[in-house]
């Protein structure tokens, strides 16, 4: 009997890890607007930007453009380890840098940018709404 | 006679879409009115016997119209800028911008009524990299007014936790580092503790 509890409880730590190692993560790439003519403002962020297109590369997978209508989302990103995000702007270096998802304390994280600024942030995917919705369709 | 120095606080507006700062700015302006009353802000002038004003504005002329009175001890912005703008108002208006030239949206410096401010004056600029870049804001206005102007430069600035009292930057993030990704500036100080929860929305 007590040979058959050890051997469940076992089981169960090995099934709880084996669901662990299966969650993924996932990067919500938000949209970009196109720059737009005019004076950079308030009213007015994407004003005078100059890059017209972006794309993002995480990890070894392929880049993908980003998109001006909506988002897209990388999906099966390893919760462990560190990732390496790549931004593109009209194919020259714009910004890289590292994260790991257990620094958002999220699963799902949203990569967006800012036009008056032009600078890419990422946070947690929770809150952003309408900045960072990622169809299943869009899934990279 | 001695003359009522005045300390004037300005936020601007809240910002379009992901740029929409909520009410960060109102918040950390409001909460440095309390550190100037108390003197808890190293290097800004003691503003005993003095009046401490808060204004919210929109544009260059609500900001000359705010400092009309004149005898400006201390000048303080919080809102959005970068290297040569104040991006104060978010409508598109004359004077929606404050920088070197004048345009559609821009106004500049020289509608500042230098004469407003005491000798020995000093200005504020509690936004990203107003002194950061060849010819920024905070160097603009100490070149016309003639007055000590402090802006944050490289790397930046940015409102964010992690320094001890910090007006938020970007909205959930909370006690998180800001991504790596944004320009993270150090800025000159530990900056402004929220007074009220904080709110959605990001800005820089």
């Amino acid at each position: 009997m007590r040979c058959i509890q050890v051997l469940l409880i076992s089981l169960l730590l090995v099934l709880v890890q084996v669901s662990i190692a299966s969650e993924t993560g996932l990067v919500c790439v938000a949209p970009v607007a196109k720059p737009t003519t005019g004076t950079k403002s308030l009213a007015n962020p994407s004003g005078g930007n100059q890059v017209q297109s972006y794309s993002v590369q995480i990890d070894v997978r392929p880049p993908i453009h980003v998109a001006v209508d909506k988002g897209i989302a990388i999906d099966g990103l390893s919760l462990s380890g560190k990732h390496t995000v790549q931004v593109k702007g009209d194919s020259k270096d714009i910004t890289s840098f590292h994260f790991r998802f257990n620094d958002y304390g999220s699963h799902n994280l949203c990569l967006w940018f800012k036009p008056l600024y032009e600078t890419w942030s990422l946070t947690p995917a929770r809150g952003h709404g309408k900045t960072c919705t990622c169809h299943e369709s869009n899934i990279r | 006679m001695a003359v009522l120095r005045r300390f004037v606080i300005v936020y601007g507006d809240k910002g379009l879409g992901v740029h929409n700062a909520g009410s960060l700015f109102e918040w950390a302006a409001k909460t440095h009115k309390l550190e100037v009353m108390l003197g808890a802000f190293p290097g800004v002038p003691p503003s005993r016997g003095a009046s401490i004003e808060v204004f919210h504005v929109s544009s260059v002329p609500d900001l000359v119209q705010d400092i009309s009175a004149g005898n400006l001890a201390y000048l303080a912005y919080f809102g959005h800028s970068w290297d040569s703008w104040l991006f104060i108002g978010e409508t598109a208006s004359r004077g929606s911008n404050l920088s070197s030239i004048r345009s559609e949206t821009e106004a500049p410096v020289t509608d500042i009524p230098k004469e407003k401010f005491l000798p020995n004056a000093q200005i504020r600029l509690f936004g990203c990299r107003a002194g950061h870049g060849p010819a920024p804001i905070a160097s603009n206005l100490h070149a016309y007014l003639e007055v000590t102007v402090y802006g944050y430069a490289p790397p930046g600035v940015h409102y964010s936790r992690r320094t001890r009292r910090l007006a938020t930057v970007s909205e959930r993030s909370h006690n998180r580092t800001l991504t790596k990704i944004t320009l993270e500036l150090a800025p000159i100080h530990g900056l402004y503790r929220l007074t009220e929860p904080q709110d959605s929305g990001g800005f820089r």
